[in-house]
C-alpha cells in the first residue's frame, strides 16, 4: 500500500514526465565509459611530456579531469532546448540530471571517479605540500558542488541566473 | 596515530606459537601463513602509502569513508516532502473523501441566467428570430458583427463551392498535412492587408493569443500589461510564467513609470541574464471597456525603454482605420513598429480563427513552437475562404462598410448619452459600447438602507435586456467567468453596432434602451 501512495505522489511531479534532452545522455553507458577513457587519455598524454615527473603528470591529470567535470556539470547553466517554459534555465547540468533526484547511479559514479583518480594519484606519487593542496582543493570543489545539501545552492553569486527580483 | 602505526611489529601480536596446537598442525600452518602473508601485505601497503604524513592519510581515509557513505545512500528526490501514511490513515482518508460533483451546483442567479439564455431560430445576422419569441424578427445588437459579414450571401455561396472541393475539416495540424493552398493564400493576403512582412494563421481566435505570448515570453522574461486586457490575454500571460507588471488602463504616465522601474531593476543585473525579453502587452480595441490604445505613445515608449509590443487587435481588426486594417491604420503608424500584431477573424470578419503578423523570423519561429499552431488542426478550408472573401470585400471598398458603421456608431452614442440615468463608457470611435446605469440611478433605485451587490446589478441589467427584447431589440449583458478575471469589470450591457444597421434600426435601439431604462429604474428594490 505504501508503494502505491508513493507512486501517486511522485506522479504529481511534473518534471518526471518531460524528458530533458540536455541531461538524459549522461545516464548512457557510453558517457560513463567516456569518463574513464578520458582519465586514461589524460594520464597517457601527460605521461609522454618530456622531463615530466609522476607528480606533474598525475597533478595535470587530476586537475584536467576536475576542470572537465566542473565545466560540464557545474559551470554552465540552462539548456539549449525549450523545456517547460524555461524550467531548467537556472540549473546546472548536475541539477538537471535525473530531474534533480539524488544518489542515482550516474551521480554516484560521477562522484566516485574524481575521488578515485585523486587516491590513485596520491598512491603513485610523493606530493609535496603545495601540490597536495592544489590537487585536494580541486577534488574538494567538484565534490562540494555535487553534495545534495548544495542542490540549487550558489556560492559567491556564481551561476545565479535570473533570480526573482523585486 | 603516527606512533601507533610505526610501533606495530609486523604480524607479531597475532602470530600464535605453533606448538600450542599440535594436532592438525599442517592445516593450521597453511591458514596461518596465508593470513600472515595478506596481513603483511596490507600493512606494507599502508606503510607505503602512508608517506610519513598522518594528516594526509587522515584526509585519504576521510575520502574513502565519503565514498562508502555516498554509495550506500538511497535515491531520493529533493523537495519531495511526501507524508508517509499508515494503511489505517489511508483507509480513513478514502472513507472521508466526498467527490465534488462534475458539474457544480448552480447558484440561484446562475440558474436564472441559464434559463434566460437566448436561443436563435435560424441563422445569426442583423435580424434574427428567437426560438422563444413570437416569430417576429428582432434587431441584433449583441453579436460582434461590425461589418455585417456574418450573413453575407455571397461569402456563403463561395464557401459552399469550397466545401465541395476541400470537404469539411482539414484533418491535421498545419505542419502535418493540414495546410491547404487557401491557408497560405490567406496568410499572404493578411500580411499584405495589414502591411506587415509576414503572417501566420491559427485555427481559433482564443488560442492565437494563448499561443503567441507564451511562445516568445518565457520564464524570467518581463511582461508589462494593461490592467483591462481581455480574458484570453490574461490567460496567456499566466501561461507564459514571465514576470508580470500591470499598468493602469490606458494610462501612459503609469506605463512609463512601470517601464522605468523595470529598467532600473534590470540595470543592477550582470551577465547573460541582464537582458531578458521585455514586452508591452495591450489590446487595440478593449473588449472589456471599448477603449482604444494610444498606439503612438506606446510606440514612443517602446523605443525609449527598449521594449517590444504585443498588440491584440482581435476586435480592432476590420473596424478601426481608414482601410479597416486596425489600430496601426487608425493612427497611421507603420505596422512594423508593432513587433507582434495579433488579430482575430472571428469578430468583424465573420469567419473563424486568428492570425499573427510579425517579421518573417518571428513568424517562422511560431511555426515550430507556437503550441496552438503545432498541436491544433488547421482551420477548415471554407472558413479560410470566407475570411479571405471578407477581407477582399473590405479591401476593395472600405468606405462601403466603415463609413456607415462609423455613422451608426456616432449616432447611437449620441442617442444613448442623452438617456438620463445611463452612462456610456467607450471611445467615440468604438462600435463596441458598454452601457451602465449611473451610480446615482442605482442609489435612487434602492430602498433606503440597502446596498447593491454585483448580482443585484446583474439582475437589473438582465431585466433591462429583457425589456429591450420586448421592443424588438436584442442586447446582451457582458458576461465574464467572474472568479477567473483578474479585475472584474463593472456590470454592463454590451452593444455592438454594425454597418448593416440602418438609421432607423439605430433609432429603434436607442428608443428601446430608453424605455427599458425608464421601466426598470422606476421600480424600487
Amino acid at each position: 500500500m505504501s508503494t502505491f501512495v508513493q507512486r501517486v505522489a511522485s506522479a504529481a511531479n511534473l518534471n518526471e514526465h518531460s524528458v530533458n534532452p540536455n541531461s538524459h545522455w549522461v545516464n548512457l553507458k557510453g558517457s560513463w565509459t567516456t569518463n574513464i577513457v578520458l582519465v586514461i587519455v589524460f594520464r597517457l598524454v601527460f605521461g609522454v611530456i618530456p622531463w615530466s615527473t609522476p607528480e606533474l603528470c598525475w597533478t595535470l591529470t587530476n586537475l584536467s579531469y576536475c576542470l572537465f567535470q566542473y565545466i560540464m556539470f557545474h559551470g554552465i547553466i540552462g539548456t539549449p532546448f525549450e523545456v517547460n517554459q524555461g524550467a531548467y534555465d537556472n540549473l546546472t547540468l548536475w541539477e538537471q540530471m535525473d530531474n534533480g533526484e539524488q544518489y542515482t547511479p550516474t551521480k554516484k559514479f560521477l562522484t566516485v571517479v574524481p575521488i578515485v583518480v585523486f587516491l590513485l594519484s596520491t598512491h603513485y606519487t610523493y606530493y609535496d605540500v603545495p601540490t597536495f593542496i592544489i590537487n585536494f582543493t580541486a577534488v574538494l570543489i567538484v565534490l562540494i558542488a555535487k553534495l545534495p545539501a548544495f542542490h540549487r545552492v550558489r556560492f559567491f553569486g556564481i551561476n545565479m541566473g535570473q533570480n526573482e527580483y523585486n | 596515530m603516527a606512533s601507533v602505526a610505526a610501533s606495530i611489529p609486523i604480524a607479531t601480536p597475532f602470530a600464535l606459537p605453533s606448538s600450542s596446537v599440535p594436532e592438525d598442525d599442517g592445516q593450521r600452518g597453511l591458514f596461518r601463513t596465508a593470513w600472515d602473508f595478506s596481513f603483511r601485505m596490507v600493512l606494507r601497503y599502508i606503510k607505503n602509502s602512508y608517506k610519513d604524513d598522518p594528516f594526509r592519510t587522515f584526509l585519504e581515509v576521510c575520502l574513502i569513508a565519503f565514498i562508502i557513505w555516498y554509495m550506500t545512500k538511497q535515491k531520493y528526490n529533493i523537495g519531495n516532502n511526501e507524508i508517509q501514511l499508515s494503511e489505517k490513515e489511508i483507509d480513513e482518508l478514502v472513507d472521508e473523501w466526498k467527490p465534488e460533483p462534475l458539474v457544480p451546483e448552480l447558484t440561484e442567479f446562475e440558474r436564472e441566467t441559464l434559463d434566460k439564455a437566448v436561443l436563435l431560430d435560424g441563422p445569426n445576422g442583423i435580424k434574427v428570430r428567437l426560438a422563444t419569441g413570437n416569430g417576429k424578427p428582432i434587431l441584433n445588437f449583441a453579436s460582434y458583427n461590425f461589418l455585417g459579414f456574418i450573413d453575407n450571401p455571397d461569402f456563403g455561396a463561395h464557401a459552399i463551392e469550397t466545401l465541395r472541393k476541400y470537404g469539411v475539416g482539414s484533418c491535421g495540424p498545419p505542419g502535418f498535412y493540414g495546410t491547404l493552398d487557401v491557408h497560405m493564400e490567406l496568410e499572404k493576403q493578411l500580411a499584405a492587408f495589414v502591411g506587415h512582412s509576414s503572417a501566420i494563421l491559427y485555427s481559433q481566435a482564443f488560442t492565437t493569443v494563448l499561443s503567441v505570448i507564451p511562445c516568445f515570453s518565457k520564464r524570467g522574461d518581463i511582461i508589462v500589461a494593461d490592467e483591462a486586457v481581455s480574458f484570453p490575454i490574461q490567460q496567456a500571460i499566466s501561461l507564459a510564467r514571465s514576470k508580470v507588471y500591470w499598468y493602469k488602463h490606458n494610462d501612459m504616465a503609469d506605463l512609463e513609470r512601470v517601464l522605468k522601474d523595470v529598467n532600473m531593476q534590470l540595470a543592477d543585473r550582470r551577465g547573460k541574464n541582464a537582458l531578458p525579453r521585455k514586452f508591452i502587452v495591450t489590446e487595440g480595441l478593449f473588449q472589456n471597456t471599448g477603449n482604444i490604445s494610444p498606439l503612438k505613445d506606446l510606440v514612443e515608449l517602446k523605443h525609449r525603454y527598449k521594449f517590444r509590443i504585443i498588440l491584440d487587435e482581435s476586435l480592432s481588426f476590420g473596424v478601426l482605420g481608414k482601410r479597416g486594417a486596425g489600430l496601426t491604420d487608425h493612427f497611421n503608424v507603420s505596422p512594423h513598429e508593432v513587433d507582434l500584431l495579433l488579430g482575430a477573424l472571428s469578430y468583424a470578419i465573420g469567419s473563424s480563427g486568428g492570425f499573427c503578423c510579425a517579421d518573417k523570423d518571428l513568424v517562422e519561429h511560431q511555426r515550430l513552437s507556437g503550441l496552438g499552431y503545432c498541436f491544433s488542426a488547421s482551420m477548415p478550408g471554407i472558413l479560410a475562404v470566407a475570411a479571405s472573401d471578407a477581407i477582399q470585400a473590405l479591401e476593395a471598398n472600405p468606405d462601403n462598410y466603415l463609413l456607415s458603421m462609423r455613422e451608426n456608431t456616432a449616432l447611437l452614442q449620441t442617442l444613448l448619452k442623452r438617456i438620463p440615468g445611463l452612462q456610456v463608457e467607450c471611445s467615440s470611435e468604438s462600435p463596441l459600447m458598454h452601457v451602465r446605469l449611473t451610480p446615482e440611478t442605482l442609489v435612487r433605485m434602492k430602498r433606503s438602507g440597502g446596498a447593491w451587490t454585483k448580482t443585484d446589478i446583474d439582475r437589473v441589467l438582465t431585466e433591462l435586456v429583457e425589456e429591450a427584447q420586448k421592443d424588438g431589440v436584442l442586447l446582451t449583458r457582458a458576461m465574464y467567468v467572474d472568479e477567473h478575471e483578474r479585475l472584474l469589470p463593472n456590470s454592463s450591457i454590451r452593444i455592438c453596432v454594425s454597418c448593416a444597421h440602418t438609421r432607423k434600426d439605430i433609432e429603434k435601439c436607442a428608443h428601446a434602451v430608453k424605455s427599458a431604462v425608464n421601466r426598470v429604474t422606476s421600480k424600487k428594490r
